[in-house]
């Protein structure tokens, strides 16, 4: 290979020249040898070639489902950084002095927080201050009583590190309660093997996929009971917390179920999971939650996530937390001054892997040092607290500097001092050039039996001000993959063809989490919602639009209109001239206005939002549409231009993104549990709405024109004049219609037919198999379909003395009643549960003078 | 001298509706040691839990949980116990060793006790330490004072400046704001006087208890009687040990105090706590009634 060509790949690249650069030898031409290894296949590559490869791969990877936000213009946000195509490089020589480092690190993590909690020698033998444990704000004396000494407390532990112009590499911050991360690693690797295919494989890239499958077996290890396949379930903050799309991300990849707070509840010593099938003992708990929120009884008691009385059966064994609690305290920046006594303390060794240069302002000696040249250190917060924010004096105004120094003299406990540093650059393609950036990178490290196992390769942050990665994990402008290069071949791996051995085939998904199903089910209502609003809106439209003489089924369709709340009530006019200048202004004005509350495009809101929450659930496809909704909902309401035939136009996209919502749930849903409350949510709205478009339309008779546009009306709603059509050419009969619309369980739009697959559905829901009786919802589904069934349509259509169809009225009220009363029932009996809410009450603060 | 009492303390939750399930922690029996001895306990609740934990919290308290997961619409909570009580050590003259020489011993760490001592200079849930508490107690913490003398001090003056009102704080009405209206209840009192002394470097702890309803030989009720009360302990160097004050009713404490358990503040020793699902709003009901036995 010829050192001039490789490096022709970095053409005009030019390093800073004082610090350390990561690609390039100190005299400026030579690159170092992993940047050469794999930037020789790459002579013929151009930057702009090297983006086309990139765009590619993303696109390819978000098809197949695995990035964040896929196909997701409006949440783009929240991934942090963009990822830069070209990765940041390392011999497997240099990282493993790193490793080494790191490995010592993570040991010491377990060690702080086992000894913090337990014997306390730190604090005893003075290598710390006890200000390390007693003055973080997350201290909380039930954590001492949680720990065991016989296994790791620190599961997964990460740590930032930086490259400063030594040469060396040092530890800048430290995670070890649910360190952040994994999943951008795993998304990163996965866009940037397919942008650089052949440099990936000629290279000897250490595959990520062994970390996980330690990783694996690490959580399965801490399982008190059911060792071989224990429930394990990923403990999310949820949807609106930053790690979310990473929790969903590693639920998939490592096949654990996601859960949040409600999901979990403590039964007889357990930790359950409350499912449609009933509730799932727990036996092992991957949190995101912090230390002080799990438990409201004995910790935090305006936690509104935690699970109530969930301590005590981590005291007794029967669950495990990863990372255990209290890990939270050995993450804490004050330790980071005291690591190389801590050391020494544990194990009679030097630290390995330096940290930058930092001090805790609680030591007077260190103080006045910080005082005496404040520009050069940036402090920070002595423990975390969620809000943790970097204060640089350098950059301050001078009031502000002043006000912070009065703030560092009167609590110089509260903060730490860091160096500000220079890290190491690497090169990065800046509008088709390369220009060096900073760098961080973030590691992990996994307990294993022996010790701690590195991940190979980690998330690189790069930035072009070093400042700018000071801040936290997502601070940053991009983030590059990290390649550790082998001299010898590597293994292929994958953590999805492992252990081959036996899978116990599953169906039905009766193990959803209860909360998931409700989502589901309420899903499946507001789109169906949605559709029938939108529907009823457009028909109304078309009557305007259209130059045929329908005014008698137009001032029907307004009547359900108004009172369905779609259009106010003055806008009903019984002329057809005066009809007709409403229509055509009046209307599409209102059809769209007061966003918020719209009746049109409330639903549709909820069902986008609903959906949001269980996109895990979903498939991309479903996103995607819902997706396209949200965008029409935005377009609706923005809309300016309200005249019929704009309005027009975006209801039919509307009823299009709709149709083809319904159209992938049943073709591709696997029929699980949580399909079928998508689809009887669905069921049960159609039938409830279309008893009730009938009661409107039907149940009075005025007149035989008036009658006749009702029905043609109906007609339209239910999507049924085809079919009619079909049937009986264009006279309208009204035993006909009310067969087509009531009774005909042929018509996927009719009554019958909702209730009918609504009953098919009731009996199969989980349930115990030695029932003997019909459960209350069975019955009630079963009679509803019945009354249904045993009406004759003939009767149905008769009109009284009083000129009202009595006997349809009778069976709408009937099934009206039973409808609401079903829903309850269905959700009480599996939904319900995770819809009550807690009440924390402090009892005892009352019991005092 | 030693006393014996007879305690027995109700409390009855009554739900506007039915309650699904609640899980409970409570801190009703008392810790036995040198001063206390609690020679029998019962606790009744109804319904009847299917389990009652009893364990031992970080500083030595007797805890006990348990859930209930029957619907019900009241919950009753009864602590009986015996325990014979002795005085708390005091000074006689009140000389001992000055206050400084105590903070310097747990600030220099040479105090032979500091590491247990320490836990209690630092802010809690429920005690912050700000300027205005240490300026308030360095009135009485000057030059070469005794520490029991500053102690009494400080408990006069908080007496004589606070003002008891049960109406003026409720139980999450912060510190800060209770010493800023100078009023409020035995937990105020007691959470000023803690913010106070570590504010000076002094360790200091919440103890909550229970006060004998009248004194021997005399009528009038002191104030926490019939409830649940809480006071002040205080560390007086490796001589004299944890100094007890009540600052409520000015005095040191006696063997009228009988202690339940102790820790930083009112967040650590909450006697019944629980979160429960539905129920809607709650009314509590407690009586306290302290016999003592001749």
């Amino acid at each position: 290979m010829k050192t001039i060509e490789a490096a022709q790949f970095f053409k005009n690249y030019q390093p800073i020249g004082s610090g350390y650069d990561e690609a390039m030898e100190p005299s400026g031409n030579t690159l170092r040898s992993a940047y050469h290894r794999i930037a020789s296949h790459l002579q013929k590559v151009s930057p702009d070639e090297l983006f086309r490869r990139w765009n590619l791969a993303r696109r390819q990877i978000e098809e197949e489902g695995v990035t964040y936000s896929p196909h997701d213009a409006t949440q783009e946000s929240i991934r942090p950084w963009s990822l830069d195509p070209f990765p940041v490089a390392l011999e497997e020589s240099e990282w493993n002095s790193v490793v080494e480092g790191l490995q010592q690190r993570a040991l010491l993590a377990d060690l702080i927080t086992l000894d913090l909690l337990g014997p306390q020698t730190l604090l005893r033998e003075r290598i710390v201050p006890p200000d390390v444990l007693f003055a973080n704000p997350r201290y909380f004396p039930a954590l001492h009583t949680l720990t065991a000494a016989t296994r790791k407390h620190v599961q997964i532990f990460a740590a930032d590190v930086v490259r400063l112009s030594d040469g060396r590499w040092h530890a800048w911050t430290t995670r070890t309660r649910s360190p952040f991360g994994l999943g951008y690693i795993l998304e990163n690797r996965l866009v940037t093997s397919r942008t650089l295919p052949n440099s990936f494989r000629i290279c000897n890239v250490h595959r990520l996929a062994t970390f996980f499958i330690a990783l694996r077996d690490a959580i399965q290890s801490f399982a008190s009971r059911h060792r071989d396949n224990p429930r394990v379930v990923i403990w999310t903050k949820g949807p609106s917390s930053t790690s979310y799309p990473e929790d969903t991300l590693l639920a998939r990849y490592l096949g654990y179920t996601l859960v949040e707070g409600g999901d979990l509840a403590v039964r007889e010593n357990r930790v359950i999971l409350k499912t449609l099938g009933g509730p799932l003992p727990v036996e092992v708990i991957l949190r995101r939650v912090e230390d002080h929120l799990v438990d409201p009884v004995e910790l935090d008691a305006d936690s509104d996530i935690g699970v109530p009385g969930i301590l005590e059966v981590v005291r007794s064994g029967e669950v495990a937390f990863a990372n255990a609690l209290g890990t939270a305290l050995a993450e804490a920046p004050i330790l980071q001054p005291f690591l190389p006594a801590i050391c020494r303390h544990f194990l009679s060794e030097p630290l390995k892997l330096p940290s930058i240069p930092i001090r805790w302002c609680g030591l007077p000696d260190d103080l006045s040092e910080c005082f005496n040249c404040l520009d050069a250190f940036q402090f920070r917060k002595a423990f975390r607290d969620g809000s943790a924010h970097v204060v640089r004096p350098r950059e301050l105004s001078k009031e502000d500097r002043a006000s912070f120094q009065k703030q560092l003299q009167s609590a110089p406990a509260d903060f730490i001092a860091e160096a500000i540093l220079t890290p190491s650059t690497v090169p990065v393609l800046v509008d088709k050039q390369w220009k060096p950036w900073y760098l961080a990178a973030r590691t992990f490290l996994v307990a294993t039996e022996s010790g701690y196992e590195a991940l190979p390769g980690g998330l690189a942050r790069v930035s072009p001000k070093a400042e700018l990665l000071a801040e936290n994990l997502t601070s940053g402008e991009r983030t590059k993959d990290l390649w550790i290069l082998s001299p010898n071949p590597v293994e292929p791996i994958s953590l999805l063809n492992q252990r081959s051995s036996h899978v116990e085939l599953k169906r039905g998904g009766a193990d959803m989490p209860s909360r998931v199903g409700d989502n589901l089910f309420w899903l499946g209502r507001y789109l169906e919602r949605s559709e029938q609003l939108t529907r009823l809106a457009r028909c109304l439209l078309h009557a305007i639009a259209s130059e045929s003489d329908q005014s008698k089924s137009a001032i029907a369709l307004m009547r359900v209109s108004c009172e369905i709340g779609l259009v106010p009530s003055e806008a009903v006019q019984t002329d057809a001239i005066s009809l007709r200048r409403t229509l055509t202004t009046y209307i599409p004005t209102k059809l769209l206005e007061g966003n918020e509350n719209s009746t049109l495009l409330a639903p549709l809101r909820s069902a986008v939002q609903t959906a949001t929450s269980v996109r895990d659930r979903i498939s991309l496809d479903a996103i995607r549409t819902i997706r396209e909704l949200e965008q029409l909902v935005c377009e609706q309401a923005a809309q300016l231009e309200r005249d019929v035939p704009t309005v027009l136009t975006l209801l039919d996209s509307t009823i299009g993104s709709l149709t083809s919502l319904s159209g992938l749930a049943s073709e591709n849903m696997t029929r699980t549990q949580g399909w079928r409350l998508m689809d009887m949510g669905k069921r049960l709205e159609r039938a409830l709405y279309g008893t009730r478009i009938l009661r409107l339309l039907m149940t009075r008779y005025l007149s035989y024109e008036e009658d006749v546009g009702s029905m043609e009306a109906l007609l339209q709603l239910f999507d049924s004049l085809m079919t009619y059509r079909a049937r009986y050419s264009s006279a309208l009969y009204p035993m006909a219609v009310i067969d087509l619309i009531v009774t005909d369980e042929t018509n996927p739009r009719s009554v019958a037919f909702q209730l009918a697959t609504i009953q098919q559905h009731v009996d199969q829901l989980p349930r115990k198999q030695d029932q003997a009786v019909w459960t209350l919802e069975q019955r009630l589904a079963a009679s509803v379909l019945n009354v249904v069934r045993l009406s004759e349509a003939d009767e149905l259509a008769q009109v009284d003395a009083k000129n009202e169809r009595s006997a349809l009225m009778r069976l709408l009220v009937r099934v009206g009643e039973m409808l609401p009363k079903l829903s309850d029932e269905i959700s009480a009996r599996f939904l319900i549960h995770t819809r009550a809410r807690k009440y924390v009450a402090s009892f005892g603060r009352n019991a005092r003078p | 001298m030693t006393a014996s009492y007879f305690v027995q303390h109700i409390s009855t939750f009554h739900y506007e509706s039915v309650v699904r399930d609640c899980h409970n922690q409570l801190m009703l029996m008392p810790r036995s040691d040198e001063r206390v001895a609690c020679e029998s306990h019962r606790l009744i609740i109804r319904p009847h839990p299917r389990l009652i934990r009893r364990r031992a919290d970080f500083f030595g308290n007797i805890v006990h949980g348990f859930a209930i997961d029957e619907d019900h619409r009241q919950l009753v909570v009864t602590s009986k116990f015996r325990v014979a009580v002795k005085a708390p050590a005091w000074p006689n003259d009140l000389t001992g060793p000055t206050w400084t020489s105590v903070r310097d011993g747990i600030a220099r760490q040479t105090d032979p006790n500091w590491l247990q001592a320490c836990l209690f200079t630092f802010p809690s849930p429920r005690v912050p330490l700000t300027e205005e508490f240490r300026e308030y107690a360095a009135a009485n913490f000057v030059g070469d004072v005794s520490l029991p003398s500053a102690l009494l001090q400080l408990t006069q003056r908080l007496f004589d400046d606070f003002e008891y009102d049960k109406t003026a704080t409720n139980v999450d009405t912060k510190t800060e704001t209770a010493f800023q209206m100078r009023r409020g209840v035995c937990q105020d009192f007691a959470h000023v006087q803690i913010a106070c002394l570590r504010s000076v470097g002094i360790p200091a702890r919440y103890v909550s208890g229970y006060i004998r309803t009248v004194r021997s030989g005399e009528s009038s009720s002191l104030i926490g009687a019939d409830q649940s009360h809480a006071w002040v302990s205080v560390y007086g160097g490796p001589t004299l040990g944890w100094l007890e004050v009540d600052p409520t009713n000015r005095c040191i404490c006696s063997s009228d105090h009988i202690p339940i358990a102790w820790g930083r503040d009112y967040s650590d020793l909450v006697p019944i706590r629980g979160v429960y699902l539905g129920g809607g709003t709650q009314s509590l009901q407690v009586s306290v009634n302290v016999t003592p036995i001749h």
